[in-house]
């Protein structure tokens, strides 16, 4: 009995153990974000990125870049519902709480499927989560000096580097968070992103954040994977501000030990 | 059965470990993950809305005294995925059916669960679509 017991305690222990690390690494092992391999791979051309991506990247990297004052100070007043600093979301301030829009990269994030869209003077990305349109210009146009923010940034420009299309933006709006867990950014924060197909089921994605008024030196992602979706459509996906109010107080707000007014 | 009590202590806290690094906003501190329930009750709603679809049901205890229970499900995109139309999952819990609803209950003690399976008096089972209720 005792022997049968402990074969079936180290079994569980090793499923567990896989599944935790995988989980440590990035993402959660989700059927519906997860990585699929959507069949075997085929000649393709590096240079056309068009279809519909979904990877699991939850940030950049496990771990920022040192922060400077002020992005300490951001960073502590933001109260996630993720990761190591998560408070119930009734006790949180996490914008998307009250479906404010996730901003860029954050909605790279989000775990819904994106398509790729490749026009003669944009690439588009198509969002599933709240049906956004990023659109990345592809004409030649400078980065502005002076941008406003924006929820996804200013202005994104792309261009091919050999087989890497480069993404500059600029001009974010600091009230997104970059990631799930409350990392900050400020206006002032320029993103690169580098996409490389792999092949014609792999997207790799290397972001860089420089934004010195927050971190102490740029930012550098992992290497960041999304697959290709075989039979898949974005679908629709809003946060809706009245149903979310209606959910907060029949779910999460109880959930989280808040009374309801 | 030493033993066995302590493989389920072992296996509780790495359930405990796991799921918090995967939930969704906010369910993994919300919830209590380590401890799958089961409450009967009558449907009161089913609401298939963004982001998060519900269920509403009320429960009554041998006093007569009623709860007002709810439960977190998952996004209807997820259920659209699955295979589920919002004609389906209404009529699956349509107002007055009697449910058995199992699910992990917040951590504050209000009745609410995150949904992982519900089985109707017919024998019906519904299990959640993936996320932090799934069990299977």
């Amino acid at each position: 009995m005792r022997n049968s017991f402990m074969r079936l305690f180290t079994a569980l222990l090793v499923v567990l153990l896989g599944s935790s690390l995988a989980v440590a690494q990035r993402g959660r092992p989700d059927a519906r974000r997860g990585v699929q391999p959507s069949g075997p791979s085929i000649p393709h051309d590096p240079h056309d990125l068009a279809g519909i991506w979904r990877g699991n990247a939850q940030s950049l990297s496990n771990a920022p870049p040192p922060m400077t004052a002020w992005g300490k100070e951001q960073f502590d007043a933001h109260k996630p519902s993720y990761g190591p600093r998560a408070v119930p979301p009734a006790l949180g301030n996490d914008p998307t709480g009250k479906c404010d829009p996730l901003g860029y990269p954050r909605t790279l994030f989000f775990g819904r499927p994106f398509e790729m869209i490749q026009t003669k003077d944009r690439l588009l990305q198509f969002f599933e989560w709240g049906r956004v349109l990023r659109e990345i210009w592809t004409d030649s146009r400078e980065l502005p000096k002076d941008p406003d923010p924006k929820w996804l940034g200013n202005t994104a420009v792309g261009k091919w580097d050999g087989d890497n299309f480069v993404v500059d933006t600029v001009g974010f709006d600091e009230r997104a968070w970059i990631d799930h867990f409350g990392n900050p950014h400020s206006e002032d924060m320029h993103l690169q992103e580098r996409y490389h197909r792999l092949d014609r089921d792999t997207l790799e994605v290397v972001m860089t954040i420089d934004d010195p008024k927050t971190y102490t030196k740029p930012w550098i992602s992992d290497k960041l994977t999304f697959r290709l979706q075989a039979n898949e459509k974005i679908h629709e996906d809003f946060c809706v501000p009245s149903e979310e109010e209606s959910f907060n107080q029949g779910v999460r707000n109880p959930a989280g030990g808040v009374l309801n007014k | 059965m030493r033993t066995y009590l302590i493989v389920v202590s072992l296996l509780s806290c790495l359930l405990t470990v796991s799921f918090p690094a995967v939930a969704h906003h906010g369910t993994g501190i919300s919830y209590d993950l380590s401890k799958l329930v089961s409450v009967k009750g009558v449907v009161v709603k089913f609401a298939l809305s963004n982001p998060h679809s519900q269920l509403y049901f009320d429960v009554t205890d041998d006093k007569g005294n009623v709860e007002h229970w709810s439960a977190e499900m998952n996004a209807p995109t997820n259920l659209e995925r699955a295979g589920f139309s919002r004609r389906q999952m209404l009529n699956l819990f349509s107002p007055g059916s009697e449910v058995t609803v199992y699910g992990f209950r917040s951590k504050s003690g209000a009745p609410v669960v995150v949904f992982s399976k519900a089985v109707l008096a017919d024998g019906r089972e519904f299990k959640s679509q993936g996320g932090p209720g799934n069990i299977e």
